[in-house]
């Protein structure tokens, strides 16, 4: 398999399985209801108005935040950590 | 917020809608394609438009207006009711399918405004067919199919070559730029999917629902079984 074929069928996977309900923490199981809500990781350049990027997350972690963890966020460069990573939080 | 699903189809069950429209506000309703498709006749538009206007979260789940609306909701209620989505339908009931698909269904907790009544006097299969869901559940259950291909395809290709790592639904999270609308798999559009599968193959592009939905998946699965 191509490698383009590959990340095509990796991004279908995703998309079919989030529209049919196969997300979160059982993926065998298809769930068919209405969401209440979303959570949203989203980025802007400081002082810029239009956002660059938003980033759906998945139900492991609205799951955590529901069960009222302290959530960490963390930015790495391939497998280092950035420690003063160029984030402020809006 | 977990929800117990306790139901089946002969559990006793009423709900009478009484169009508040509470339970369209706050919600991400996702769009399958056969939603999508159903929506985009509805609009008399093409699947394609239907992504952009309508979708965000890359063709994934419907818009919402500033006011935390369904993009669907006028001030007559759903301004696309005959063909609305299966999640729309089902409500305040919700279904899942478990890997052995047993199929089981419970029932989400009421907006605290919600007018509609709930009794039990009927059953969960009684409220299904007046929700005209079956089409739904049928269309679902053949991209479902499809789906399982993928993946299974997809586990073969990593197996093989020790593939990506943080591949798979549970772990890309839904990524969308902001602006733009990309769909996150082209393969979602089916009306770009046969449109092209029909070029290529010298063929008219069917205009009947159900001939398109089969000839998407064909197509797909094609495609499935070339990789």
């Amino acid at each position: 398999m191509k490698r383009r074929d590959a990340m095509k069928l990796t991004a279908a996977v995703a998309a079919f399985g989030s529209v049919l309900g196969f997300t979160g923490l059982s993926a065998s199981s298809s769930v068919q209801r209405l969401k209440w809500e979303r959570f949203y990781l989203k980025f802007w350049i400081e002082g810029q108005q239009n956002g660059m990027y938003s980033f759906q997350l998945p139900n492991t972690i609205v799951n955590a935040i529901h069960q009222k963890n302290k959530i960490l966020i963390k930015l790495y460069r391939n497998d280092s950590q950035i420690h003063t990573p160029p984030f402020s939080w809006g | 917020m977990s929800l117990a699903f306790e139901l089946d189809r002969e559990s006793p069950f009423s709900f009478i809608c009484k169009a508040c429209s509470k339970c369209c506000y706050q919600k991400a309703i996702k769009v399958a394609p056969y939603e999508a498709l159903r929506l985009s006749r509805n609009l008399g538009i093409t699947t394609t438009e239907f992504f952009d206007t309508y979708t965000e979260g890359g063709g994934t789940f419907l818009k919402i207006k500033p006011d935390m609306s369904c993009i669907f909701l006028s001030n007559q209620g759903c301004s696309v009711h005959p063909d609305r989505p299966l999640v729309c339908r089902l409500y305040p009931l919700a279904q899942t399918i478990d890997a052995e698909g047993k199929e089981r269904f419970g029932k989400m907790p009421p907006h605290p405004d919600c007018r509609g009544v709930y009794n039990k006097d009927s059953t969960v299969e009684d409220y299904l067919k007046s929700q005209e869901v079956a089409p739904y559940l049928r269309m679902e259950k053949r991209y479902t199919a499809l789906y399982r291909k993928m993946e299974t395809k997809l586990a073969h290709f990593k197996n093989e070559t020790n593939g990506f790592e943080q591949v798979g639904p549970d772990n890309v999270g839904n990524a969308t730029e902001v602006s733009g609308q990309a769909l996150h798999s082209p393969l979602l559009d089916i009306d770009v999917t046969i449109e092209s599968y029909c070029k290529k193959h010298g063929t008219k592009p069917p205009v009947n629902l159900e001939e398109m939905v089969t000839l998407h998946i064909k197509s797909i699965e094609d495609w499935l079984n070339k990789l």
